[in-house]
């Protein structure tokens, strides 16, 4: 089978997906890792993320609508590994490889703070924080993303927004 | 972020933002990320496996509608038969006499095994 018959099964054709890939995979990492709390859970999902886009993505949309599909399967996958922690009986094991993280990363003083504060929102207000103000993502984009619709975006991002700058009070963040 | 925001929350908007952003620079991936190369193969294999299940599962598409098609005919024919020779089949059971040269004890003992044949198959096809 030649390279040109392969690629066309596939979305992208490898050089198109590693330029994709080098625009996204560092942004989407640091994502998972925020949303999910746990490096190696990042790792997996990015992973898992990548090959799920290459069998779906539709190649002749643009690029900024690629990213946006890219984001909502990985959205997606970190909530199905939630899903799934929570009906683990022994789900005390998830648990514990959260705290032991969140320990690991405690040796810089200036990180535990921002990381704290922002440990301390839920995974939807992480998830849409992020979307808004480190992708850039409009209102309409999140919607897609998360799943909800345009309206309860505003608002959502709107109460994130004041819990997120409540928690930075607190705890003083330093810049 | 696009979105215009009232001059109360732009101050709060512009703080949160300034954090995350920080916060997205400090986060980078303690080791290398899977080249795109390695990602690109892997997602290349699943289609394939894909694919093949596929075409295996259209392969075996005839044989379980023919399957289904022979359930179908074997209770069509059961309950003809008990349509038309329930009566016979009933007195001849009192009479322990046989109907057309089949003893009816033995076509007491087919038709539980047929009931549990059908639901073998039913059952065997949903899971």
């Amino acid at each position: 089978m030649t390279r040109n018959n392969l690629e066309a099964g596939l979305g992208l054709g490898e050089a198109e997906f590693e330029r994709f890939h080098a625009r996204t995979a560092v942004g989407l990492w640091a994502y998972l890792r925020r949303l999910g709390g746990d490096p190696a859970l990042a790792d997996d999902l990015l992973q898992e993320s990548y090959v799920k886009f290459l069998g779906h993505v539709n190649p002749a949309s643009e690029e900024q609508e690629q990213r946006a599909y890219l984001y909502r399967i990985a959205t997606n996958l970190v909530r199905d590994r939630w899903r799934q922690a929570k009906r683990e009986v022994l789900g005390i094991g998830w648990l514990f490889r959260q705290w032991e993280e969140r320990s690991r990363d405690g040796s810089v003083p200036l990180r535990i703070d921002l990381e704290s504060a922002f440990s301390r929102l839920g995974p939807r207000e992480r998830a849409l924080l992020w979307l808004a103000y480190v992708e850039e993502y409009n209102h309409r984009e999140i919607a897609g993303i998360l799943g909800l619709k345009e309206a309860s975006v505003r608002v959502l991002l709107f109460r994130a927004r004041n819990k997120a700058a409540r928690e930075l009070d607190r705890k003083e963040v330093r810049s | 972020m696009s979105e215009a925001l009232p001059p109360d929350e732009r101050d709060e908007a512009v703080q949160v933002a300034g954090a995350l952003r920080q916060l997205a620079a400090e986060t980078r991936p303690p080791r290398p990320l899977p080249a795109a190369g390695q990602l690109w193969w892997r997602a290349e294999v699943v289609r394939r496996l894909v694919e093949k299940q596929e075409v295996a599962e259209r392969g075996l598409r005839p044989a379980v509608w023919g399957e289904l098609a022979a359930v179908v005919l074997a209770v069509c024919v059961l309950l003809l038969f008990f349509g038309l020779q329930a009566s016979a089949f009933l007195s001849a059971l009192g009479r322990r006499e046989a109907i057309g040269g089949i003893p009816p004890m033995a076509m007491m003992a087919l038709l539980p095994l047929a009931a549990a044949s059908l639901v073998g198959l039913l059952l065997g096809r949903r899971s």
